[in-house]
């Protein structure tokens, strides 16, 4: 066959050619066409509005913000009539106006505290608003339910806190989140109680929030850490060890060391550093008759806490890990052997002699001293 | 003729199913990039990333930037990092044997003194030649590694190596940063439950033509040169669509180079960046991803929509070509690495569908649209093209790209509209239109490139000349 010939096969097969014509081709090609129109239509359509919207925004945050500027100075209750602004008012018909004016309470609450935050939740109540928060909260989207719960618990509407605390463990776990953050928000220390039937993961973005929260609060008695510690949910365990931690939960000591046993590897850390925290003495044996089975990671962490804890007594188990095959162990073994014991370095120095490894951890420890 | 005749149906039928599987491939990019977008949207609405920023409990961080001659701009980039908002952090600027003045600058700025420092050398690398911190109090955030040249990863590993921290943060240390972009990267460590997040992943922007002041963004602008404009179209494209639609499918191939964070203990196990390739970034992702699969442990690797990272791209069609270049030879030899993979069924959807898609749509497109570009310029020369048909199958084509990028750009407006003035989305537009005859052409050209340099055995990243930010001409890579 020729190569003309063979080209001109390929490229005249009847049997594809049929199966794709022309005209359909070019009809799909104009339905591109079109589709690509009204996407710049779209596009331009979006940049006018959220301009529009920009401006419209902007003129309610004037508004309102020289209203609670009023409200917030006087010494007096805010009387309804301060906020009966016929502009506002307008603005107010509309639900996405209603939406951004409780985006700027909360921005506003955020920044205030005391009296001044009473009066901006008032505010609030004048303008009819928790009317949307509870319509949000009531929509079956987890989205919208989470936006309520927010707006509600932002807005301190305590009313609602049975309501909200049946979604501190919601299969959704972002309606979950908002619902446990809402319940420490409106009863504080005693907030924690969703961890009771908690059954499903709390992970530590929400630790973290919880934690934050609870942060400028009293403590109060934790009178079901030892239920939180023994959970069958490893979330609430591992957050009870942190908060035991937090709040040196001395009478749990028996518990957390049960956890030094528990199968998950993160809990045994935590157990390790809320142990050492609320050390009642004799956390340094417990601490060696584990060390053997931990994991890497966990044998630091062990190590490290012979920083603070060890004695004298405990030179010989530290310098046995001198010869740990892991130079981020014999690191926080000399740590430690130089905190706890007077003659450590002398002691390291002989036993430095010809490694090099342990030589340069030396000169590290010995700087990490000087500063 | 029997044989010639199935030759020559494996031709046309496999050029055409390749078309159709590629077109279709993006209508379900389009379509799962909205419901990831939607779903990030929703999830953070409320979020308030502050708590993160001064938590004591928030996870440690170690930010790795590797400089190379970088010395115009370096005392600037590194005033930017350590002003991110992040209280449990530290900044490793790992100097790769720069032959400018780029450590003596770093010492004199910031008060460097050469300190004492143990190196655990859990990944082989080049020789470290002295590690510094700063005197001063409020530069403590500050590590400074001066090393033997070795190339990018190379220098990325000796920062795993120093780095005191759970999480690595690799940027590219003249990279502008959102100040809450390690708030963000981070989050989804932290809300990790029996799926290990293993990576994240964040969008990178163009800052061509962009207002800067002390190393941060102050207004966004379109790109005014046209090779820089096209980027950033073809980067909305990639960010906002592709790799979220891959994050919803948890396939995600490629983290950027540029902006990535990682779980240390995981890069350690995997045995870190492999300098023997120019493509470093995806072959690291893509070997963590497998090291997982292989042990069985869930995972996945998320990624971040937001605009938290700006780069200054290519100017000039030499430069942008060898970068592309890079970009070929890199993906080339990340799928050679690690051809086990391909439609294994044993590594799910890392095998059966990333893999294979990064394969023909991506390291193949090249050459096939090539091959392509040749066989019509013959069958031009032989008279033998049906010109209708020719036509309608290049109006089929041209609409198809030109809706995918307004969709793109329908995706930023609806989203983050970083390009707010009406004249920036019409600039995009307009510049999108000439893609198919310039940009694209340019694309395909050097990534042929890429595989002769790759035949040619030439390993070399490239000489990457940039403006720099202060308009000061940097060389930024070796």
């Amino acid at each position: 066959m020729k190569n003309s010939n063979f080209l001109f096969y390929l490229f005249s097969r009847e049997d594809f050619f049929k199966s794709i014509s022309i005209t359909y081709l070019l009809g799909i090609s104009i339905l591109f066409g079109l589709i690509t129109l009204s996407l710049v239509i779209a596009i331009y359509s979006h940049l006018y509005f959220k301009k529009k919207i920009f401006r419209r925004n902007q003129a309610i945050h004037q508004i309102l913000n020289e209203a609670i500027n009023t409200a917030l100075i006087s010494d007096d209750n805010i009387d309804k009539n301060d906020f009966n602004i016929p502009q506002l008012n307008f603005y107010l018909r509309k639900r996405s106006n209603r939406q951004f004016v409780i985006e700027c309470l909360i921005d506003i609450k955020k920044n205030l505290i005391g009296q001044a935050s009473e009066k901006v939740i008032e505010i609030y109540n004048i303008l009819g608003l928790k009317k949307d928060s509870l319509k949000k909260f009531n929509d079956p989207e987890w989205n919208l339910k989470t936006r309520g719960i927010y707006e509600l618990y932002m807005m301190n509407q305590k009313d609602m806190i049975s309501k909200i605390f049946d979604h501190t463990n919601d299969k959704n776990e972002y309606v979950r989140m908002e619902a446990q953050i809402a319940s420490i928000n409106f009863l504080g220390f005693r907030g924690l109680s969703f961890l009771n039937k908690l059954t499903r993961p709390i992970h530590q973005w929400q630790q973290l929030k919880v934690i934050e929260q609870l942060g400028p609060l009293d403590p109060e008695e934790f009178d079901k850490m030892s239920d939180w510690l023994m959970s069958k949910n490893d979330y609430v365990v591992l957050f009870a060890l942190k908060l035991a931690d937090i709040y040196r939960q001395m009478s749990c000591v028996d518990q957390v060391a049960q956890c030094l046993l528990n199968p998950n590897e993160k809990i045994r850390r935590q157990a390790i550093i809320t142990l050492a925290r609320i050390d009642t003495g004799n956390t340094t044996s417990i601490l060696k008759e584990i060390y053997l089975n931990e994991s890497t990671n966990n044998k630091r962490t062990i190590l490290h806490q012979f920083n603070e804890l060890g004695t004298i007594e405990d030179t010989s188990f530290l310098i046995e890990k001198l010869y740990e095959e892991k130079d981020s162990l014999k690191l926080e073994a000399v740590r430690a052997i130089v905190k706890c014991d007077p003659d450590g370095w002398n002691l390291l120095k002989i036993l430095a002699e010809n490694d090099q490894v342990l030589t340069s951890i030396m000169r590290q420890v010995k700087y990490e001293k000087m500063i | 003729m029997s044989f010639i005749n199935f030759i020559i149906d494996l031709i046309v039928y496999g050029i055409f199913l390749y078309s159709v599987v590629l077109l279709s491939s993006y209508l379900i990019i389009g379509i799962l990039a909205v419901g990831e977008t939607k779903l990030y949207m929703s999830k953070n609405a409320v979020t308030d990333y502050r708590l993160l920023a001064s938590s004591p409990h928030s996870p440690s961080v170690s930010i790795l930037a590797p400089a190379y001659n970088e010395g115009a701009t370096i005392i600037e980039n590194v005033k930017s990092l350590l002003s991110l908002y992040y209280t449990n952090l530290e900044v490793i600027i790992i100097n790769d044997g720069s032959k400018d003045d780029t450590l003596e600058k770093l010492i004199a700025a910031y008060d460097l003194v050469r300190i004492e420092f143990h190196v655990q050398y859990q990944i082989k690398t080049k020789e470290i030649r002295g590690i510094y911190k700063s005197r001063t109090s409020v530069y403590h955030k500050l590590v400074v590694v001066d090393k033997v040249n070795g190339g990018k990863a190379d220098a990325l590993n000796v920062g795993v190596n120093v780095s005191c921290n759970d999480y690595i943060f690799c940027i590219d240390v003249d990279c502008i940063l959102e100040q809450d972009s390690v708030l963000k990267m981070i989050k989804p460590f932290t809300e990790e439950t029996d799926v290990k997040v293993i990576a994240s992943g964040g969008v990178v922007r163009i800052a061509n033509s962009c207002e800067i002041s002390d190393g941060r963004m102050v207004k966004v602008n379109l790109p005014r040169n046209y090779w820089a404009r096209m980027q950033s179209l073809e980067y909305i494209r990639a960010f906002i669509l592709g790799r979220m639609a891959w994050a919803r499918l948890n396939g995600l191939l490629l983290i950027s180079g540029a902006f990535g964070t990682f779980d240390k203990e995981i890069v350690i196990k995997c045995g870190g960046y492999d300098h023997k390739t120019v493509g470093e970034d995806m072959e690291l992702v893509v070997r963590m991803r497998r090291y997982m699969e292989e042990q069985k442990i869930p995972y996945k690797v998320t990624y971040i929509p937001d605009p938290l990272c700006w780069t200054e791209a290519p100017t000039s069609a030499n430069i942008l070509g060898r970068q592309r270049n890079r970009w070929t030879r890199g993906t080339i030899e990340t799928l050679k690495f690690h051809k086990k993979m391909f439609f294994n069924p044993g590594y799910g959807m890392l095998g059966m569908v990333s893999y294979p898609y990064w394969f023909f749509f991506e390291m193949l497109a090249g050459p096939i649209e090539f091959i392509g570009f040749i066989t019509f310029l013959i069958l031009g020369i032989f008279g033998l093209i049906a010109w209708k048909m020719f036509f309608a199958l290049l109006i089929f084509i041209l609409t198809f790209g030109y809706m995918y990028s307004a969709f793109a750009a329908y995706m930023e407006v609806a989203t983050f509209n970083m390009y707010r003035r009406r004249t920036d989305m019409m600039k995009l537009l307009l510049t999108a239109l000439t893609e198919p005859f310039y940009f694209h052409p340019f694309g395909v050209w050097s990534s042929i490139k890429g595989y002769i340099s790759l035949i040619r055995k030439k390993n070399s990243w490239g000489e990457m000349t940039r403006q720099g930010f202060a308009n000061k001409p940097t060389t930024s890579q070796k």
